[in-house]
């Protein structure tokens, strides 16, 4: 309680002094944000917490980019916008000039209106450009120009599970998240952020703190305390979530690094706590970067080594709580880059680090030591309408590498293929690179292809990926391999009628028993999606989807399908009331046949459910404002399964049917 | 104890053998694909939202004496429908049964014309259950139902049926939780194919399908087909004056042949139904 106290008493002080609202966060913004999100997440990629990547999104919303002094890198940072996007943005700006209002977008010839609409939250407009690094004035511009943004979560699941029934956990209920972020301009950031999950005593159980600035005379970028490091395509360094294989079959696979940013996650491992600069130096940017953060580990007693590390972030038990932040690195490098104009982007970058403990390996593979270093190289070239990019990382041992070309056929048609080769011993710390498994770095030698065109009658997405994984893993003795694709069709046959049809198609190497001996046999995964969104109004929108799922392992005779059917409703009488509500009906074979349902939640927050066995999941969703600084959001959902006596496995089995959360959550813009 | 017992026991036997669709007559013709149609009284029982495409007083009475031969599984259902300003009220009853077993239902419904394109409906369900010399019991839930004009000649609907998982006595899914959503879509004035998925909380899905086709003013002819349960209907409707009378009949795969009927006055209907509702819809753009 008495941490909610200080961040409030801050909060109120400053709302007293703050004038101006310059913040553009509008309600519409949160449903564009929604719908980019359906677009790059809608191909679930497990059952994992995304809403980091909810995160980095809001950091770009808070942090719009200047249309008028934007390089296509830079402006490829939003998703959807990828190069053609961007060069088209540019071309008119060169043409034309200076943009005079976002509104200017949709005069661009070939840019698609529905884009423009997605992409113009995370755009802003200075009109004199020269004005951007000029020095913060008098004191009044300083209030004027501050937002504080408070959030506050509060997360309860209705049920009481068996890690609570069984007093295993040591704390409450209730998941709390608050976050404080001040911002002025589009320079200074500082950020403090406390989270609690279920079963966690304390409410600021993981904490981080930065403060942030940007574009500030020579400085580029620089962040203290917590922090985190992009490079290049991800071998080295990324953020620990970043967008897979999805529907869009070009925006995911190119990354763009930012260098540096502020951490305002809430996943508690991963992140560097110290201190990180980048200063401009003509076409050359220099950046310095130290570390030195604890982190949760398994220790075995007698060896000292480390066995295993948690990412989790779960301290709810006595044996969770004994493994926190229980090792330590110490982490220090540099990186270079140089840029000409927006055609080519060279980088390079060396760290090292030193663990507290030893690594204690599996297997040969595996990582182990205690002092690591890393170099590696990243280029990205542009020139007319082709693009060449990809990232170098040695370990010491060996060499990965990613490349990518991109060749912009048309405006309306973008041609995506790239290689990814990850050695066997080749291990990242800190990278998550593109491929087969979401983010790892090693034993892995993969092709993707993909085309998104623009047709006459509707958008085609199409991606075809083949993977290997050529050396043993801990589940598979052999080498193994694997192919996909996935066919994405989204057409309006008429105003506000959307239909979309997607099929993906996987044929992978797993790991069976078949007569009793482990034995390397082909899974088949199918999916089918039928779609239709229909726009009455600007007030409410209707969604309907048919989703049939079916995989087949011919060695051992499993023949699985899955269905789900849900009905979707969205209604936003006036620009700061949205109520959202879905119904679903699934019926699946097991959780192997089961399907994820991406689906709305309180700004921040990304659920993306498996669903599985037979029931019906429904939810509600308000989002309302009542004043311009404040906004509530609720949640309620309900998931149902009729045949089952619990749900859920192991501290988090729910005796019964019945599983559901109500949500709230509090945001305070000042 | 005991009487509690067989109270239950008959209760989950009829929820299995289940025996009912939704009526009147027409739907039935139409395998029950009706979801996105809805243009006649009984859409009180199927999509409520339907009701508001209706600018005329209607009532409507359906029996049907012996489904699958059995008498004691005889049911009748009666609704009547009121179009107001702020949209149309729509009341129904149903009884079920014999001596023994006897269930029946009070709906209560609403409807609502958002702009000639979005129609809106809920329905409020109070269904009693009594068996002689053992008591009765009751239960409310409500139905949520849309329907949309995608084209004036395409529509869509859904409903959900049982939206509040009400059950009876103490044991769940008694009374089945539905999302029906489906297709209409007129390829002549006068001739609509109707196309839905149903899918109850515990049974695998259900595709349905039916075609219904005026060949003229007074006559019409239906159709229809659907999967799980395995079922072909057809049906015939004759139409004079203020009279809609309907027959229709199926044959269950594995329950044989039943036979039903419906008659339904409209007070201020001119032409063809779906002419008429057409005219409605056009004129007050």
């Amino acid at each position: 309680m008495k941490r909610i106290f200080f961040i409030l008493v801050p909060t109120f002080f400053l709302s007293g002094i703050a004038v101006e609202e310059i913040f553009s966060q509008t309600d519409s913004t949160y449903l564009r944000t929604e719908e980019i999100l359906e677009d790059i997440l809608q191909e679930p990629v497990g059952d994992i917490d995304e809403s980091d990547l909810y995160d980095q999104l809001e950091q770009l919303l808070l942090n719009p980019i200047n249309i008028n002094i934007a390089t296509i890198e830079e402006l490829v940072q939003i998703p959807s916008i990828d190069i053609s996007t961007a060069r088209l943005i540019i071309d008119h700006r060169k043409k034309y000039g200076y943009f005079f209002s976002l509104n200017e977008l949709n005069s661009i010839e070939n840019l698609d209106k529905e884009l423009v609409k997605k992409i113009t939250p995370f755009l802003r407009i200075d009109k004199k450009p020269s004005e951007v690094v000029e020095p913060p004035g008098k004191m009044e511009t300083i209030t004027s120009q501050t937002n504080v943004l408070l959030r506050s979560r509060f997360i309860n699941a209705l049920q009481t599970n068996e890690g609570f029934l069984k007093n295993r956990f040591e704390g409450t209920k209730p998941k709390i998240y608050n976050r404080l972020l001040v911002k002025y301009r589009n320079q200074f950031q500082a950020g403090y952020l406390t989270d609690k999950d279920a079963g966690e005593s304390a409410i600021n159980e993981f904490s981080t703190f930065h403060i942030a600035v940007n574009d500030i005379g020579v400085i580029h970028r620089a962040v203290i305390m917590d922090y985190f490091l992009e490079f290049g395509q991800g071998l080295t360094f990324w953020s620990p979530y970043a967008y897979g294989k999805g529907a869009d079959a070009v925006v995911p696979v190119r990354r763009n690094d930012r260098i540096i940013r502020p951490y305002t996650s809430s996943t508690e491992n991963n992140f560097f706590r110290g201190g990180a600069a980048a200063f401009n130096l003509g076409d050359f940017i220099l950046s310095g970067f130290y570390s030195y953060n604890y982190f949760d580990a398994n220790i075995d007693s007698t060896t000292g080594k480390i066995t295993s590390t948690p990412v989790d972030g779960l301290h709810r038990t006595p044996n969770e709580i004994n493994k926190r932040k229980t090792a330590s690195e110490k982490m220090i490098g540099g990186r270079i880059d140089y840029r000409f104009e927006n055609i080519l982007h060279l980088g390079a970058i060396y760290y090292q680090s030193s663990f507290s403990n030893e690594f204690q390996p599996t297997n040969v593979y595996d990582i182990s030591g205690d002092k690591f270093n890393y170099t590696a190289a990243s280029y990205s070239i542009l020139f007319n309408r082709f693009n060449f990019s990809g990232e170098f990382s040695y370990n010491g041992t060996s060499v990965a590498s990613i490349n990518m070309f991109q060749f912009l056929i048309s405006n309306d048609f973008t041609f995506i293929t790239s290689v990814r080769s990850y050695p066997r011993n080749f291990n990242s710390l800190h990278g998550y690179a593109f491929g087969e498994r979401n983010g790892a770095t090693n034993n892995e030698f993969g092709i993707y292809t993909g085309f998104r065109w623009r047709t006459p009658i509707g958008l085609l997405n199409f991606y075809y990926d083949q993977f290997k994984f050529p050396y043993a893993t801990f589940f598979n003795p052999n080498s193994t391999q694997g192919d996909e694709y996935l066919v994405d069709f989204l057409t309006k046959p008429i105003r506000k009628l959307e239909l979309r049809a997607r099929y993906k198609y996987e044929n992978k190497d797993i790991t069976k028993l078949v007569d009793n001996s482990k034995s390397i046999v082909k899974r088949l995964r199918q999916v089918f999606r039928g779609e239709i969104i229909y726009s009455i109004s600007n007030k409410i929108r209707l969604r309907g989807r048919f989703e049939y799922n079916t995989f087949r392992v011919a060695q051992t005779g499993e023949d699985e399908n899955g269905y789900l059917i849900f009905q979707d409703v969205r209604y936003s009488p006036t620009s700061n009331f949205n109520l959202y509500g879905r119904i679903i009906f699934f019926k699946t074979d097991s959780f192997g046949s089961a399907i994820y349902e991406y689906e709305n939640n309180l700004t921040g927050v990304l659920t993306n459910i498996p669903l599985f066995n037979e029931g019906i999941r429904w939810y509600l969703l308000l989002r309302y404002r009542p004043y311009k600084l404040v906004t509530i959001s609720a949640k309620y959902s309900e998931t149902y399964k009729p045949i089952e006596k619990s749900l859920g496995s192991g501290d988090s089995r729910i005796p019964g049917n019945l599983d559901n959360i109500l949500s709230v959550q509090l945001d305070l813009n000042f | 104890m005991r009487k509690v017992f067989t109270l239950y026991l008959l209760l989950i036997l009829n929820s299995l053998i289940y025996p009912q669709y939704n009526p009147g007559a027409r739907q039935i013709s139409l395998a029950n694909s009706d979801v996105a149609l809805s243009n006649d009284v009984f859409s009180i029982f199927n999509n409520p939202a339907g009701l508001a495409q209706l600018n005329w007083r209607e009532v409507g009475i359906y029996y049907s004496p012996a489904p699958f031969g059995l008498t004691e599984l005889s049911n009748g259902y009666v609704a009547y429908n009121e179009p107001f300003n702020f949209g149309s009220i729509s009341i129904g009853g149903m009884t079920y049964g014999f001596d023994l077993y006897r269930e029946s239902k009070v709906v209560l419904g609403y409807s609502y014309n958002y702009e000639n394109i979005l129609f809106a409906g809920a329905t409020v369900n109070y269904h009693t259950y009594s068996i002689q010399n053992y008591g009765s019991t009751s239960a409310i839930y409500f139905n949520v139902g849309g329907l949309v004009y995608i084209l004036d000649e395409l529509r869509w609907g859904f409903v959900v049926t049982n939206l509040n998982r009400a059950s009876i006595a103490d044991i769940d899914d008694q009374i089945p939780m539905i999302l029906s959503t489906g297709f209409s879509y007129d390829i002549l004035q006068n001739f609509s194919l109707n196309f839905a998925l149903e899918k109850d909380i515990s049974y695998n899905p259900s595709v349905q399908f039916g075609i219904e086709y005026d060949i003229i003013e007074y006559l019409s002819l239906r159709a229809g087909t659907s999967n799980d349960p395995s079922r072909f209907t057809a049906g015939l409707g004759i139409n004079y004056s203020i009279f809609s009378l309907d027959y229709a009949f199926f044959t269950h795969q594995d329950l044989g042949l039943t036979h039903q009927a419906g008659i339904i006055l409209s007070f201020g209907k001119e032409g063809s139904r779906s002419s008429a509702v057409r005219r409605y819809l056009n004129s007050s753009e």
